[in-house]
């Protein structure tokens, strides 16, 4: 269980996160919302140690992140960044010393990319080769920041089947989106940040009780039934 | 994959052997082998005061500047990165300029006014990329060097213009390398050379970390700024210990890299290891050539550096651009 509380983030004197508190358990998908420059990008970093040092708290399982060794802060966390490193590596060579890596990639389908540079790949097998690395790391807690942004459908739905097979394996992942449907059908639970602040977080049916989509996202929801009794929602 | 490291790992060691044992008996003079080990002979002299010392000197240059060079392309994620950089060639090159003119009658100690400059140099490219507070970027490294340099530039500039006399020695210091080099000006740069060779293996993990990117490092436990930091002290006191008795040689601290990074699968341990093998070879050849091809005068090794490395350079990157 990873336990946040009071966190605040402050960056050169900008406050970018807010006094925030939350709770997130092993086994469920969260799926991070909110405008550009919300803070999302902050709180995962924050999450996977990016930060020394931070006002409030952060518990994996009890522990204060800052104060571990780096030792047990790496079997706790990892990160797939939006910006992602330009590599002048070979895929093998770039994911040698992750050692199960290359069999993630296999899944995919993906195993032809080994031998290529990785900066000559497009964004989107890039980005699977990334999401092969830290799938690879066995760790509590999966930051995925805006994945499925340069995806293409066959990818998007590959990653998060990814997502899926962690939550079944009792990790957490907390994934940030920006569109609504997708964080709708992955997720089990949402949390929304508006100007660095906490402003929601719960399950879908509070999520539409409490019209946060229209609160802060200043969206309509339709909701269709089929005649088999099946409910799609659609923002 | 690490059997073709380990062929090419075994064809550089071999090139610089070959080229090591060349520049020991070819010269401007020619000795006689047999009468190498005849104490006093003329061929003895030679081949253990002149060659020798000769021979160390530009093998320990050619470790310190390929190395350094790697340690700070490796901390800026920056292909353009050399020793150079870090204002480790403009410090030094102030500081030998400025003693040159005010304390001529100091000239012995030209090492240790190099060794000053090119710390000082460093020391005020951390601070103002400090002062930045840009921690998650290695681009205000390589500005607040680019802005150290020309500080030291002006430096170089002003006193070139009001002192023209010092322009001879520091010329062939600007330039780089190694004749009439003696041993006892190597004691302390080749300790520092040494130790700090030793330790960059033990950075070779947290180098191929780091060019995961500084949230990719983080998710992993290590301290991007931390490693950026020890990755620049150990490259500038390797690069600063070199400048003192092989002069402005910065240029091969460029090229090794790139030729290291060419050869290998990229990893860091095999950068390493490839580049300190390479950078010696070259900076040895560079100065087998500028006595040689005009012999019996002599061309500093710079030249020879520049005129090896820059169509090895343009090769490299047009292969790289493809």
């Amino acid at each position: 269980m990873v336990s946040v509380s009071n966190l605040n983030i402050a960056i050169r004197g900008n406050h970018i996160l807010s006094d925030i508190s939350m709770t997130l358990k092993e086994g469920r998908i969260y799926a991070l919302l909110g405008e550009n420059g919300s803070g999302k990008t902050t709180l995962l970093r924050a999450l996977t140690s990016y930060y020394p040092d931070y006002d409030g708290s952060i518990l994996y399982s009890g522990k204060e992140l800052k104060s571990l060794k780096r030792r047990d802060r790496e079997a706790l966390h990892a990160i797939l960044p939006q910006s992602l490193p330009l590599s002048d590596m070979t895929v093998e060579s770039l994911l040698s010393s992750f050692p199960d890596a290359m069999g993630y990639l296999k899944d995919y389908g993906l195993e032809l990319l080994s031998s290529r540079r990785v900066n000559t790949l497009s964004g989107g097998e890039q980005e699977m080769v990334f999401l092969s690395l830290l799938l690879s790391r066995s760790v509590l807690l999966y930051a995925l920041d805006e994945v499925e942004a340069s995806l293409g459908m066959r990818y998007k739905r590959m990653c998060a089947e990814a997502m899926l097979s962690l939550k079944e394996r009792k990790k957490i992942v907390l994934a940030s989106f920006h569109d609504l449907n997708r964080a709708f059908s992955v997720a089990d639970e949402l949390i929304v940040l508006s100007q660095g602040r906490l402003v929601f977080k719960g399950g879908k049916e509070d999520f539409i009780r409490d019209e946060v989509y229209s609160k802060y996202f200043d969206l309509r929801m339709e909701m269709i039934s089929t005649p088999s009794g099946r409910k799609y929602i659609f923002f | 994959m690490a059997r073709r490291f380990l062929f090419t790992c075994f064809l550089s060691a071999f090139a610089l052997f070959a080229v090591l044992l060349l520049s020991l008996f070819v010269g401007s003079v020619p000795i006689d082998s047999a009468k190498i080990l005849t104490t006093g002979s003329l061929d003895n002299i030679i081949f253990f005061s002149l060659r020798l010392p000769r021979v160390f000197a530009s093998i320990l240059s050619g470790l310190a500047f390929s190395v350094s060079g790697l340690l700070i392309q490796k901390a800026t994620g920056n292909a353009l990165s050399s020793p150079n950089i870090i204002g480790v060639n403009s410090g030094a090159g102030a500081a030998v300029l400025l003693s040159l003119s005010f304390f001529p009658s100091l000239f012995a100690l030209l090492p240790a006014f190099a060794f000053i400059g090119s710390t000082l140099a460093l020391v005020m490219v951390f601070s103002i990329s400090l002062l930045t507070k840009r921690v998650d970027s290695s681009i205000s490294l390589i500005l607040s060097g680019v802005a150290v340099n020309a500080l030291f530039n002006a430096v170089i500039s002003t006193i070139s213009s009001i002192n023209p006399d010092v322009m001879a020695t520091y010329s062939s210091f600007s330039i780089g390398g190694f004749s009439g080099i003696y041993y006892s000006q190597l004691k302390i740069p080749s300790l520092l050379i040494i130790l700090s060779f030793a330790a960059s293996f033990f950075l070779c993990k947290r180098m191929d970390v780091l060019a995961l990117g500084d949230e990719m490092a983080s998710s992993m436990g290590y301290r991007p700024t931390r490693i950026r930091m020890t990755l620049i002290l150990t490259a500038s006191l390797m690069a600063s210990s070199a400048v003192t008795f092989s002069g402005l040689l910065g240029f091969v601290g460029l090229v090794t890299p790139h030729i290291a990074f060419f050869l290998s699968s990229g990893k860091s341990r095999q950068s390493l290891i490839l580049s300190s093998l390479i950078g010696p070879a070259l900076v040895t050849l560079s100065d087998l050539l500028g006595r040689t091809v005009l012999s019996p005068s002599e061309l500093p090794a710079g030249i020879f550096m520049a005129v090896i490395g820059v169509p090895f350079f343009i090769f490299l990157l047009l292969r790289r651009l493809k």
